[in-house]
């Protein structure tokens, strides 16, 4: 009798308690994953909307295309945003600097996916997904680590890139290793690494454009290359890009009268858009109180359907290729024309610049106004392409990186002035405002050098 | 050896040959109940036996005609008898409670009951009357005020029914709680879902010794409430409780505001100064208040100006206040009924409770009733072998929540986005006519839309109540199963299974009529040239949903074994494993366009931007809130305790357990280390060598150990929170949770405890004296990370801290006689500082929030603490005040702000109690009993609020002390709140915001509640053949006795809106 009780209540408790397996490794909440699979990873990296496709703002705030009025500054929605304007000392007032914590998040995505490939093993069976994986990882964390040059290190000059400080260059996970600036050379290196490797990874084509696709890949190449001065690479990079795909679309089939001239384009596409990440957004822009800059809206012809596709009749933007109220700021088959005219102009070979240059400008003329563009003096095509650079690439996030870029060449280069309540604020060439500071926290607590202001 | 025993057995069974057994029951003199494990000795002969769980015996005895046996039980008479045999029935013997002797008190820990005379760790139990004392419709307050070392927190950031004990080890607000076990299990639903009818006691566990068997969730202490049980071989009781609850109306006025008529004044000034132009044009349509627009008109001529000024003027006599109390307010009426039935045979007894209780809350239009049942039922079988208990304990509650509060005065800015209470706004005219006030749009852009075809766009607070539908109702119900096996003398074995589910809707449905849904419709609403209106948020309600559920098992196999060896040793050994799941899920839906009728609900476009209707500058998506959750809470533990006296002198007690759950990582979860504790007890007036006669009871304990935390929020694993689709590409996309930590462990709290339990001779006077240190190791907390990490900052096991204090309860019988004067007299010290954090703040941080807003600790001092800017009184010429820079008196209050560290602000010292107790005389004369219970709260600091120029500037109103303010030469001598300057300055505000003069010493002693009651007289209960019948009356919250602070607010009460209301009960208690 007794045995039997004892055996009883030793059979309920087994019965009750479980014994399973994995009692312990169920997830506390099942929203949350351990990211291990390769499904998983690319959970994370379809981060798009709140991580992975957003580019920084500031500098389309600080490249003096667009103007706005204290009232919008007043409402920003970060010091940063509001201090991006006037060129500030002092951007951050101790708030978020959203550009450098979001980017460097995407890298922290990037490495924990690319730790992540490390213990998945490849087998005939993945390899295709896991190349794809990998690729697009490298890929966003090239294109961070690019977006974040352009704002917190200097402009790329080759002679002293070895010198001047770059961005942190973290490719681990591991948040516990320090970091350091290292120069300007190392940074622009990785970058390039990244996107060589990346380019024999990713897919040729993607489903979603939020995906980079090799396509992408090159054309982010196009963009770095440019932004180095390094015309030839750019120019190859933008041919390789264009050889896939180099259709137009023709604003003449555009609907000027709707509030956004474009499509919402995940829903309806685009045809130009190559690789999509868009603009923090803030403010300035969303709220629609800040028009473009009077030279430069009076800057396209009267037959040129840019300006009214891309602005209302009171200069607000409504351009963006995305159709929505942000700003586009990935690559795009557009760029990729005047990517390859400049370089093409730049190593004088005239006719093939003036091609590319008409066929682009085929397609934003009214039809049958526009004759093509005729010459034989590369300088002169040039300013042409800067110039229609500026009026085809505005609020793209280009402009910063262009005026950065162009500055250091006389012909080009652009003083920038504002006035914002009374008081006058200059950008001048060569600027030390054109690096933005890094964040306090930054400073404190990894002991960077900060940039001067 | 088996030949030994073997031999020893026949020999044992040779002399029971020659002998007789005789049987019998010990019962209690006052209620005839059995009384189990009392002692029956047989004089001369050195045998004696314990009696069973009814109080039965049987005893074998020599074959003598005379017998002298001696009975005993702790807490009773010892009693001496004669009996002759042979026995003609069952003996039958009464004992009478020693009043003056010292109680057995049997503490529950969850896991076992314990006696506290042989425990070592530090337990408080709160028995059953002293519960009673209060009434209440939650179980838990019972316990404030009466339990030594514990602390309801009050003041700035403290929660409802916020518990410290000995003050807080933990850092993270999330691991800051006490455990609340209810009988063998945590209990982590509402506590609003127990009837405090069926509680007989609750026990609270301080230190390691005590609470180290709840392990990892035991670091902030553990509260065990035991429920009602019934008792074998007891006759049916049958008993009844009732009682009604009147609260007043809370002092709306309690904190003070600028008076209308400074507000209005203040508005006329702005006025002229243009200040309102910008606005005037707004194109999102900002309020403008009553005299503004007044104002407005009177300067356009369209309104006369003695018109104008004359309806100014009759403003100023108007106080919103006033409309609440009358319109938004009532008498608080909460009833409470219970009734419960139990009883017992020989081999079942059973408990059956039913509880209602219907609150008519002091917010017209809340509500909140509960309904409780609850049942058990127990067999013993087997000749009492085999022990089975099953129950039931269910609970209903209802609570409707219709009332908008007085945030429904509340003017909502949206550019500066600000929102501020209009003090002269009316919620009703005259005839109790509702009135529409000022909310988020000019009037005169509402009026604009009244031809467009829009829905009324007018906002009528006093309306809203009958409109609104807002309910949550939850169900809870937990099945209980344990089964008990008696192996052998001593040795059980047992299984105690609990099934639990909760389930809990909440409904909030805002019908069209409704100022949300109107202005939710009309926001959205498209008008077409044609006039036509297209409408994205449907017409119809806004039905918003939470459903929560959850369910858990809880399931315990465990062994004991407890052996007293003739008195001299005795050994208690407990093992054993318990597991425990917790599944909740819970989901949020909402509907546009709901129609109550027909449960019918329209589709929206939740992708696309819409212009809002009153600033099309602006656009929004249409709010999407539904969204999934589902929670796992998954632990696997092994514990085991032991305790050996000797000679029921010294007792050695040992304890320790390893817990297991989903959150660790594998590291934690397979290093299985054990959290444990140690203690030691030396009953001293046992010793031989005691002489100190008027102290006939003195024991001293120590015990050392840890306990643990848990915080659930966080885990070893890089994880990741997966959502279902991304609005851009419509596909799933994960984003990281935190990054890994693979070293995630529970917080470890150090507890050492020492003890001193003493009794006088007849009781007069007895007590407990504790001293304790506690530290806080390995608890989470926050570090910051530099942003290129990817993260900003990082939570993990970063902080110490250390604490220590002292707990006394001394309990004096000043009068023992017809008049009886009984004093409790509670003092506890629980002093905390934090020892190691990594987090820098803002400076602005620890002057404004380190107080208990938020958790911003500073090494060296109490988590909780109030900081301050140095005070040099304000300018005389100007009015401005004063601080320092750099030690010299200075108005540059940017430099101020810049130049201190945080090591430069003044520290005024902790902001929560460092010293409180509580003071209970107890009086009773024949069958009258009144009890008064004083509390004092000592040692702590607050800040209070003062008027600040940015929003009186504003024109949002501010403080009342506006009206102190300096206005002339020579009233710095009188006031200390600085002068209105001309133009804002944001530093100069949080300078005097911040300034010490605002931080007040919180000292006080209040007489917290008087109890009165009256027992019918035992002749009277005879005759009625009542056991007990009670009506009492109880008052709580009566008021402050004294105070350091010398101004109108109570110290614990400082940024409340109101202090809790006075409130008198009445109610009746009948047993038979």
């Amino acid at each position: 009798m007794k045995q039997y009780f004892i055996a009883l209540i030793i059979g309920l408790a087994v019965m009750f308690s479980g014994c399973e397996k994995g009692f312990l490794d169920a997830k506390p909440n099942k929203a949350l994953l351990v990211p291990e699979t390769l499904s998983d990873l690319q959970a994370l990296l379809d981060n798009s909307l709140n991580l992975m496709n957003q580019a920084p703002c500031m500098n389309l705030i600080a490249d003096g295309d667009f103007t706005t009025t204290p009232d919008i500054l007043q409402g920003a929605w970060s010091a940063a945003e509001r201090n991006s304007y006037t060129w500030a000392g002092d951007m951050y007032e101790g708030e978020n600097a959203f550009d450098w914590n979001i980017l460097y998040q995407q890298v922290f995505y990037a490495n924990v996916v690319l730790e992540g490939l490390d213990k998945i093993d490849v087998t005939p069976a993945n390899s295709e997904e896991w190349n794809r994986v990998k690729g697009s990882a490298l890929f966003y964390r090239a294109v961070a680590f690019f977006f974040l040059s352009q704002e917190f290190a200097v402009p790329y000059v080759e002679e002293t890139a070895g010198v001047e400080p770059g961005i942190p260059i973290r490719t681990s996970a591991d948040v516990n290793i320090k970091s350091e600036r290292g120069t300007l050379q190392h940074t622009y290196d990785q970058i390039l690494a990244d996107l060589k490797e990346a380019e024999g990874l990713v897919s040729l084509i993607v489903s979603v454009k939020t995906r980079p696709s090799r396509a992408a890949v090159s054309s982010m190449m196009a963009r770095v290359y440019l932004v180095m001065g390094k015309y030839d690479e750019a120019g190859k990079s933008a041919a390789d890009c264009l050889n896939s795909n180099s259709s137009l679309i023709d604003y003449n089939t555009l609907d000027t009268t709707q509030s956004l001239s474009f499509p919402y384009f995940m829903q309806y596409g685009n045809v130009e858009l190559i690789y999509y990440t868009e603009a923090i957004g803030t403010w300035f822009f969303l709220s629609g109180g800040s028009p473009v800059s009077e030279d430069l809206f009076s800057s396209y012809d009267a037959s040129d359907l840019r300006k009214s596709v891309y602005f209302t009749a009171s200069r607000v933007y409504k351009g963006s290729y995305l159709g929505t109220y942000y700003q586009f700021s990935g690559t795009a088959i557009d760029e990729m024309f005047l990517i390859r005219a400049e370089c093409f102009a730049r190593t004088g070979d005239v006719a093939s610049a003036l091609a590319d240059l008409n066929m682009l400008l085929e397609n934003r003329y009214k039809k049958g106004s526009f004759t093509a563009i005729t010459g034989s003096d590369a300088g002169e095509i040039l300013n042409r392409v800067i110039e229609e650079r500026r009026k085809e690439l505005v609020a793209r996030g280009l402009r910063w990186s262009d005026l950065r870029r162009l500055n250091s060449d006389a012909r080009f280069a652009k003083t920038i002035t504002r006035e914002v309540n009374g008081v006058s604020y200059v950008l001048s060439p060569g600027d030390n405002k054109y690096t933005f500071p890094l964040p306090e926290a930054e400073v404190k607590i990894s002991g960077l050098q900060q940039n001067p202001r | 050896m088996k030949l030994y025993i073997l031999i020893f057995l026949s020999l044992l069974a040779a002399q029971v040959n020659a002998q007789l057994t005789i049987s019998g029951r010990v019962i209690s003199a006052s209620d005839k109940t059995g009384l189990p494990g009392s002692t029956v000795k047989l004089l001369g002969a050195g045998s004696g036996i314990s009696t069973d769980k009814s109080g039965y015996f049987k005893l074998t005895v020599p074959g003598n005609t005379q017998l002298s046996l001696r009975i005993s039980f702790v807490g009773f008479v010892t009693c001496d008898t004669t009996i002759s045999l042979p026995l003609e029935k069952p003996l039958e013997i009464a004992l009478h409670e020693d009043a003056t002797a010292l109680k057995e008190v049997v503490v529950s820990t969850g896991y076992q009951d314990v006696s506290k005379v042989r425990a070592t760790g530090s337990f408080v139990k709160v028995d059953n009357e002293l519960l009673n004392r209060r009434v209440s419709t939650d179980v838990l307050t019972r316990i404030e005020d009466v339990a030594p070392g514990l602390i309801f927190n009050r003041g700035k950031g403290a929660g409802t029914n916020d518990i410290s004990i000995r003050g807080r080890a933990s850092i993270s607000a999330a691991t800051s709680r006490p455990l609340i076990v209810l009988d063998n299990f945590p209990y982590e639903a509402d506590l609003s879902t127990i009837n405090p009818n069926d509680v007989e006691s609750i026990t609270i566990l301080k230190d390691a010794a005590a609470a180290s068997i709840w392990g990892a969730r035991a670091g902030n202490g553990v509260i065990v409430i035991t429920t009602k049980k019934a008792g074998y071989n007891r006759p049916l009781r049958v008993s009844f409780n009732s009682n009604i609850t009147l609260g007043e109306k809370p002092d709306l006025f309690y904190q003070p505001v600028m008076s209308a008529a400074d507000f209005i004044e203040v508005e006329k000034s702005l006025f002229s100064k243009n200040y309102y132009k910008s606005r005037e044009t707004s194109v999102s349509k900002a309020p403008l208040t009553p005299v503004v627009e007044l104002l407005i008109a009177k300067r356009d001529g369209r309104l006369s100006a003695e018109d104008a000024d004359a309806r100014i003027e009759a403003l100023k006599e108007q106080d919103i206040r006033n409309d609440f109390k009358k319109y938004f307010y009532r008498q608080r009426v909460n009833r409470q009924y219970s009734f419960s039935l139990n009883g017992g045979n020989e081999i079942q007894n059973y408990f059956i409770s039913a509880g209602y209780d219907k609150n008519t809350e002091s917010l017209v239009g809340n509500d909140f009733s509960r309904f409780t049942f609850n049942a058990s039922n127990t067999f013993s079988l087997l000749k009492n072998r085999l022990e089975l208990r099953a129950g039931i304990l269910y609970s209903q509650t209802k609570e409707i929540a219709d009332n908008p509060g007085t945030g429904a005065g509340v003017i909502y800015m949206i550019s500066p986005s600000s929102s501020f209470q209009l003090p002269y706004a009316r919620l009703a005219d005259e005839n109790g006519n509702p009135l529409a006030v000022v909310k988020n749009y000019r009037d005169s852009f509402i009026e604009s839309t009244a031809q467009t075809g829009l829905l009324n766009w007018e906002y009528k607070p006093l309306e809203e109540i009958s409109l609104a539908d807002n309910k949550d109702r939850s169900t809870d119900y937990r099945l209980n199963a344990a089964l008990k096996y008696k192996i052998a003398d001593g040795l059980n074995a047992e299984i105690i299974y609990q099934y639990s589910r909760h389930i809990d809707d909440t409904r909030n449905f805002r019908s069209e009529q409704t100022y949300y849904t109107r202005d939710l419709i009309n926001k959205y609403s498209i008008v077409n040239a044609s006039g036509s209106i297209e409408r994205p948020v449907p017409l119809g309600g806004v039905l918003d949903q939470t459903n929560a559920s959850g369910y858990g098992y809880n399931i315990r196999p465990q062994i004991s074994y407890g052996k007293d060896w003739h008195s001299t040793h005795r050994l208690d050994v407990l093992a054993g494993y318990e597991e425990r799941k917790q599944e909740d899920q819970s989901n949020v839906y909402r509907l546009y366009g709901y129609d109550d009728v027909h449960a019918s609900s329209t589709a929206v476009d939740y992708v696309n931007f819409y212009k809002m209707y009153y600033y099309p500058g602006s656009t929004a998506k249409i709010p999407y809130i539904d969204s999934n959750t589902g929670l796992s809470d998954r632990n696997r533990s092994y514990y085991a305790n032991a305790a050996y006296s000797y000679l029921g002198r010294y007792t050695l007690s040992g304890s320790g357990r390893l817990d297991r759950s989903n959150l660790f990582g594998v590291n934690t979860n397979q290093k299985g280390v054990p959290l444990w504790s140690a203690g030691f007890a030396w009953n001293a007036s046992d010793e031989d060598f005691y002489s100190m006669t008027w102290l006939p009871y003195l024991k001293l304990r120590a015990t050392y150990g840890y306990n643990g935390n848990v915080d659930k929020s966080l885990s070893a694993y890089t994880t990741a929170y997966y959502y279902s689709n991304d609005p851009n590409t419509q596909l799933p996309y994960a984003t990281i949770q935190n990054p890994p930590n693979p070293e995630l462990r529970w917080e470890k709290i150090k507890i050492v405890n020492l003890g001193l339990d003493f009794q006088s001779r007849n009781a007069v006077f007895s007590g407990t004296v504790e001293y304790y240190l506690k530290k806080g190791i390995d608890l989470i907390g926050t570090t910051p990370y530099a942003p290129s990490t990817g993260i900003t900052t990082f939570t993990g096991n970063y902080a110490n801290t250390r604490g220590n204090g002292v707990d006394v309860n001394l309990t004096a019988r000043i009068f023992d006689r017809k008049f009886k004067w009984y004093t409790d007299f509670l003092f506890s010290v629980a002093k905390d500082k934090v020892t190691h954090y990594d987090i820098q703040a803002e400076k602005s941080s620890y002057l404004s929030l380190a107080d208990g807003g938020g958790v911003y600790p500073i090494e060296g001092k109490p988590l909780f603490s109030v900081y301050s800017y140095r005070w040099a009184g304000l300018d005389p010429e100007t009015g401005d005040p004063q601080g320092y820079v750099n030690g010299e008196v200075s108005k540059d209050y940017a430099a101020i702000a810049s130049s201190s560290t945080v090591d430069d602000l003044v520290y005024n010292g902790p902001a929560r109690p460092t010293v409180f107790g509580s003071f209970r005389n107890t009086f009773s004369w024949r069958n009258i009993t009144l009890s008064a219970n004083i509390t004092y709260r000592l040692g702590y600091y607050f800040k209070r609020a003062s008027v600040n120029y940015t929003t009186v500037l504003r024109g949002e109103g501010g403080h009342g002390d506006y009206a102190l303010r300096w206005q002339k030469k020579g009233d710095e001598l009188y006031t200390q709140v600085p002068s209105m300057p001309a133009v804002n300055n944001v530093n100069r505000n949080n300078f005097y915001a911040n300034a010490e003069q605002l931080v007040e010493k919180g000292d006080h002693i209040r007489l917290q509640d008087i109890n009165l009651s009256y027992n019918l007289n035992e002749r009277l209960l005879k005759q009625s053949s009542l056991r007990l019948a009670q009506v009492y009356v109880y008052a709580n919250n009566a008021g402050i006795i004294w105070k350091r602070y010398s101004g109108k607010l109570d110290p614990d009460y400082a940024v409340a809106a109101a202090p809790p209301a006075f409130t008198l009960a009445a109610g009746i208690k009948v047993e038979f």
